[in-house]
């Protein structure tokens, strides 16, 4: 997608939106290629998914902890 | 998403689970780490991972981790009530100072109920987190951690 695509129904400006994507492309989140004058964006969806997976797998490891939990209070350990 | 909240009943007396929460030394147990002295709200505490003697298995995949230190500041210990603290989740990437990254708070309260207590454990402010240390912690520490529950299952289990 073009920054022009991307403002095209917006309201948002296309130096702003530029500035998001360089901050999205610093962190690995899009990326960006040159096509004569104009920039294409890409999204790295599996970098999206791992920040996702994040929070879920801190999730699952409270999930094991207070397992553990239970375990070590209710056998009196 | 900015939050994690889970709900256990815990069937054990209110005392026994203050004690596994409060005394550093019973958290580590069940956690997994070892800190370097006792809960004081308001103060830093330094903990440490340290590969399992109980399993060589789980202590291989362990040995990358052995040492790794992590700092938790404890906020508040109400007796029998509440305790909490921040600290920086997965902050376990070698060469990486975390100390100018946000924090998030973690909050374990108890509640007496008519068959046993009822521990909410919070853990909030993912969202100051930036996405890329968000990816990056994911991508690099996922094996460790799965190990990591694993060792204090059979610790615990091996205990009794």
């Amino acid at each position: 997608m073009s920054i022009a695509n991307l403002t095209e129904h917006s309201r948002v400006t296309r130096q702003a939106i530029r500035k998001h994507l360089r901050v999205m492309e610093e962190s690995g989140l899009v990326r960006s290629s040159r096509h004569g004058r104009e920039s294409i964006w890409q999204l790295e969806r599996r970098r999206l998914e791992d920040a996702r997976r994040y929070l879920d797998s801190i999730s699952k490891q409270w999930d094991g902890a207070l397992a553990r939990l239970r375990e070590f209070v209710e056998d009196g350990g | 998403m900015d939050c994690i909240e889970k709900k256990i009943l815990l069937k054990a007396p209110l005392a026994r689970v203050w004690r596994a929460l409060s005394d550093s030394t019973e958290f580590g147990t069940w956690f997994g780490v070892k800190f370097e002295g006792p809960f004081l709200a308001g103060t830093r505490l330094r903990g440490v991972i340290r590969p399992t003697t109980v399993d060589a298995e789980v202590a291989r995949h362990q040995k990358p981790y052995e040492g790794t230190a992590f700092e938790i500041m404890v906020e508040r210990l109400e007796p029998e009530r509440l305790f909490s603290f921040r600290w920086h989740p997965y902050s376990v990437e070698a060469g990486v100072d975390y100390a100018a990254e946000p924090t998030t708070l973690v909050v374990f309260s108890l509640e007496e109920v008519a068959d046993g207590i009822l521990l909410t454990l919070t853990e909030s402010g993912f969202d100051a987190i930036p996405l890329e240390r968000r990816a990056k912690a994911f991508s690099a520490n996922d094996g460790g951690w799965t190990m990591q529950m694993k060792l204090i299952e059979r610790y615990v289990g091996d205990a009794e």
